[in-house]
């Protein structure tokens, strides 16, 4: 199975496609992390991650909310599917048991 | 309105963004545009509008291809297309016949002409320092004529070595036309035509290639003969000629020094032999009737084809400039009012092809021939592609219906392209398969015709090869491009309704135009070859003002001199001879003279033709005396001084024939060019075309001879007496001059040969124009059987409905009869043109008579009809039953 593991920014838009809930389309999305983490990322890089992310099938789509700012196009929506919200949760999982690995003393700094 | 972002960036955009995408990018980037739009201006954002599109460029947003099956085994489709093909070819095989028959037509004629073509322009290309080769010429202008000569005086070499610099080299050559010479070798003895006298830096310049031999010293010693591989074989067999002693004219003794190859055919110069110059300048200073003439030092005889080699680097134009400007007195000439002289350099490259020139050194080639031959090989090509796309279109209601079930199951547009154009290329292949085997037959028979052997070079160029198949895809890629396209687009809702006639109605308008293209083509070439054709008859048959049957010339006439007298005693005893004639012979040039009129040097004295010619002249060929007598036999004042005019030299004078009686004329001439020759007009001959029907009768001056060839007259019932009489003649020649060979020729032969390279061109084009013709042809049967086919059933229910089979031949052939006569009359101004350019070389022509025209759209009409009305007459007498039986 290819690519259950996913990369930093993935794992950003996945969140960020999350917090949007119903209008996570490319746009917002970007606007979106600009506003949680302050990198201002290019259009083209968020579509070509939620391109990536639905062909693994941790994203569906649909179009839809033509609004007149956008010239009448529809948006393409975007919405986690449980493959996705699995793989969010594995990878918080992960973080978790490895954050709970690391001995306290270096949290305290200790020696250094 | 908004503002719009630059629309130019969107299209391109949507030009290569995938279709799922589109709409969602693109909503993002507008959003995008009118933000930074409010917040920094239009500028600005059209700039980052650019920059957004372009990052968008990677190929996580390009198109897909569409199917990705075709990648996965583009082999498995191949192979159905090839198979598909197979069976739509096999389904019907009159189309598939007539499409690959006319393609492979037109392809082995292509092919042909191209291998000639290629054959004529690769003339003198084998000589590497052809770029540095340069022939000199001179023009000389008198009042009313132009003329370039080949030829420059034999001391103009040593004056250029001396004087330019930029020279490297300079080879003379001379030949000896008249007097034929004589080589042997041991009791082996032959009269050799091709003899070339060289300089003995020839190999320095040419690449002659030299078999045996050491190329620096092979002409440096005067007694020296360099054979080629085809005459050293003729004299020594399989013995080693090198160092072999020759005998030259039965007087010099030469001795083998190379062997060349032979030269190769696309040269334009061409020899047996080669002997070094300066033996014929030896054997002139030694002979005492010359005074010890030495052509190095005669700067008024133009007597050697002369060729510079120029050093690297140097300038043409400066040398060319340089030479004209050192040549304007004519190299010391007597000034002369009349004629003025240019010096010209001529490239190498233009050697060949320059038929124009006076006194040719080798065969020249036509170019106007050549373009002709391009112009009919590629029309050719385009009839024969026409045709093919014609058909293939017009089987389009046939295959309608497999277009659109093949489109409901599924396929692409792209596939169903591939596919036609796959099987266009196929028959294409078929085809020039076809075509090939149809030249390797006729490649021998070609060969014969044209009189040169031509040869398809597989082995010296296997690029051929790749041509070909080039050639091939390209052809067929073309041809199937359109019906391809054409057939793909059909809409499967519509066809397969049965609804399809609308949409091929349209198209009906090109295949109209195009078959109005060939028909055009065709129509000239029609015209063409019936001009030609009557041109050509028109010159054999023309009656040239004299009488040339049954006569022979002997080749070696001119060596006898003195023992004319006891040859022509002798000859007189044979039963079958009527005359035998002393001095010029019909058919040649013959002399030019600047003759001054009662001791007058008038604009008038131009170069006339001056012929020396015997007593029996007017009676051996036949012509009439207008004013005034002919020469008299014993006649001391006639060998002196008499001389006949003919009508054009009277009419040149502004004089009645009376009135030319007893002018008086002269002239300067013999070995030194100061014997004065004072002469009066005793008599006026009627004209007789004695030269070529290329130029007007030349004006020209009679006068008694007292040496030159010797012409035989017979006058016998049947050929096989003709021939025991020249058996006869045979016999008397040989009894009075043993030395001689006895060889002759017929004097009507020896005029038609003039003839034969346009006789060669009429013949090339007639034969290619009517496969042009048939090849159209075949595409106007092939449409017509569709067209009927089409209408079958309109046909029936018309019959059912009481039409008469008059009335449908009518319906039919109504559109196809506009067609022929539109193309026709369409034709006519290209052909009139074409052919009134060709005829302007011929002094005598005939008239562009209506009659060609009208002849050419019979010819067509009539084709026309046939192919049409078969088809046509076909449907018409279908029992209407049949036709309506099926739905």
């Amino acid at each position: 199975m290819k690519g259950t593991q996913l990369g930093e920014f993935e794992e950003v838009v996945l969140l960020t496609v999350g917090i949007l809930y119903d209008d996570a389309y490319g746009l917002a999305i970007k606007d979106e992390i600009a506003k949680q983490t302050g990198r201002n990322v290019m259009i083209s890089a968020v579509h070509k991650s939620l391109v990536r992310l639905e062909d693994k099938g941790f994203l569906t789509s649909h179009m839809g909310g033509a609004t007149e700012t956008r010239g009448g196009r529809k948006k393409k929506l975007y919405e986690l599917t449980a493959m996705g919200k699995q793989a969010l949760a594995r990878s918080k999982e992960l973080r978790n048991k490895m954050w709970d690995a690391v001995p306290k003393i270096v949290w305290e700094g200790g020696k250094s | 309105m908004k503002p719009q972002p630059p629309r130019l960036l969107t299209h391109f955009f949507r030009w290569f963004c995938r279709q799922e995408l589109v709409d969602a990018v693109e909503g993002d980037l507008l959003e995008l545009y009118y933000r930074r739009l409010a917040k920094y201006g239009r500028t600005r954002a059209n700039w980052l509008y650019l920059w957004n599109v372009l990052t968008f460029f990677q190929p996580f947003a390009l198109r897909r291809k569409r199917h990705p099956l075709n990648l996965l085994y583009p082999f498995d489709m191949l192979r159905n297309y090839l198979k598909m093909t197979y069976r739509t070819l096999r389904a019907s095989k009159t189309f598939t016949f007539i499409n690959i028959f006319g393609l492979a037509l037109g392809m082995a004629a292509f092919m042909l002409i191209t291998a000639f073509v290629t054959q004529e322009m690769s003339y003198d290309d084998f000589h590497t320092k052809k770029d540095r080769i340069y022939r000199l010429q001179y023009q000389y202008s008198a009042r009313d004529e132009e003329r370039v000569v080949s030829r420059v005086a034999f001391p103009v070499k040593q004056r250029l070595m001396e004087n330019y610099p930029e020279v490297e080299r300079i080879v003379r050559f001379y030949q000896n036309r008249i007097d034929r010479t004589t080589l042997s070798f041991g009791d082996q003895m032959y009269t050799e035509d091709n003899v070339l006298f060289a300089d003995p830096e020839l190999l320095e310049v040419f690449d002659f290639e030299l078999e045996r031999g050491d190329p620096k010293t092979v002409l440096s010693q005067m007694n020296s003969i360099v054979l080629t591989k085809k005459a050293a074989i003729k004299y020594f067999g399989d013995e080693d000629p090198l160092g072999k002693s020759m005998k030259y004219k039965d007087q010099d003794a030469l001795q083998v020094t190379g062997i060349l190859q032979n030269v190769p055919t696309n040269s334009h110069l061409q020899f047996d032999m080669i002997v070094p110059v300066e033996l014929q300048r030896q054997r002139w200073m030694r002979n005492q009737n010359n005074n010890g003439y030495d052509f190095e030092k005669d700067w008024k005889w133009s007597g050697a084809w002369t060729y510079v080699l120029l050093k690297e680097g140097a300038s043409y134009g400066s040398f060319a400039t340089h030479f004209q400007l050192d040549g304007i007195d004519g190299f010391g000439r007597l000034p002369d009012r009349e004629i003025h002289y240019q010096y010209l350099a001529q490239p190498m490259s233009d050697v060949y092809f320059d038929k124009d020139v006076i006194s040719q050194i080798g065969p020249t080639g036509n170019q106007v021939q050549v373009y002709a031959l391009i112009a009919v090989a590629f029309l050719i090509l385009v009839i024969a592609t026409i045709n093919f796309i014609n058909l293939s279109t017009a089987r389009s209601a046939r295959r309608a219906k497999e277009v659109g079930l093949r489109k409901v199951m599924g396929a692409f547009r792209q596939q169903l392209i591939f596919q036609f154009v796959c099987e266009s290329i196929v028959v294409c292949a078929v085809a020039a398969l076809g075509g090939v085997l149809i030249v390797h037959a006729m490649i021998p028979v070609f060969s014969q015709f044209i009189g040169k052997t031509i040869a398809i070079p597989y082995g010296a160029h296997p690029e051929i090869v790749l041509y070909l198949i080039v050639g091939i895809v390209s052809v067929g890629f073309l041809a199937g491009l359109y019906p391809a396209f054409y057939l793909s687009k059909f809409l499967p809702s519509r066809t397969l309704k049965g609804n399809f006639e609308r949409q091929g109605r349209k198209h009906m308008g090109l295949r109209m135009f195009l078959v109005t293209g060939q028909f055009i083509i065709s129509n000239v070439l029609i015209v063409g070859v019936l001009v030609i054709q009557g041109q050509l008859s028109f010159i054999k048959n023309k009656d040239l003002g004299f009488d040339k049957d049954q006569t022979i010339v002997l080749t070696h006439g001119n060596k006898i001199d003195k023992s004319f007298s006891l040859l022509e005693t002798e000859l007189r005893k044979i039963p079958g001879i009527e005359h035998v004639g002393l001095g010029y012979v019909a058919g040649e040039s013959g002399w030019g003279q600047t003759f001054r009129v009662n001791g007058e040097e008038t604009p008038l004295a131009k170069r006339l033709g001056l012929k020396h010619v015997g007593y029996n002249f007017v009676d051996m060929y036949d012509l009439e005396v207008v004013e005034g007598r002919f020469f008299q036999r014993d006649s001391k004042m006639d060998s002196a001084s008499a001389i006949l005019l003919n009508e054009a030299a009277v009419q040149v004078f502004g004089w009645t024939p009376e009135e030319a009686l007893g002018q008086k004329f002269s002239y300067s001439g013999g070995n030194d060019n100061r014997t004065i020759y004072r002469l009066q007009v005793i008599g006026v001959l009627k004209d007789a075309n004695f030269e070529s029907l290329y130029e007007p009768v030349r004006p020209s001056v009679f006068q008694l001879a007292q040496w030159g060839d010797v012409a035989i007259k017979y006058n016998v019932a049947t050929r096989a007496e003709l021939f025991d009489a020249i058996d006869e003649t045979q016999k008397a020649w040989e009894a009075v001059t043993p030395r001689w060979p006895f060889e002759f020729r017929f004097l009507d032969d020896h005029i038609a040969e003039q003839y034969k390279k346009d006789e060669l061109l009429g013949e090339l084009i007639k034969y290619f124009g009517l496969l042009a013709i048939t090849i159209a042809c075949l595409g106007l049967l092939g449409l017509a059987s569709f067209v009927v086919q089409k209408r079958t059933k309109e046909i029936g229910v018309r019959k059912v409905m009481g039409a008469t089979v008059r009335g449908i031949l009518l319906l039919i052939g109504r559109n196809f009869l506009l067609l022929v006569v539109g193309s026709y009359l369409l034709s006519i101004p290209i052909a009139h043109w074409l052919a009134g350019q060709w005829l302007q070389d011929f002094a005598f022509r005939i008239e562009l008579s209506w009659t060609f025209f009208v002849m050419a759209g019979l010819i067509s009409f009539v084709i026309s009809f046939v192919a049409v009305s078969s088809q046509s007459l076909r449907a018409a007498l279908l029992n209407p039953v049949d036709a309506l039986k099926y739905e």
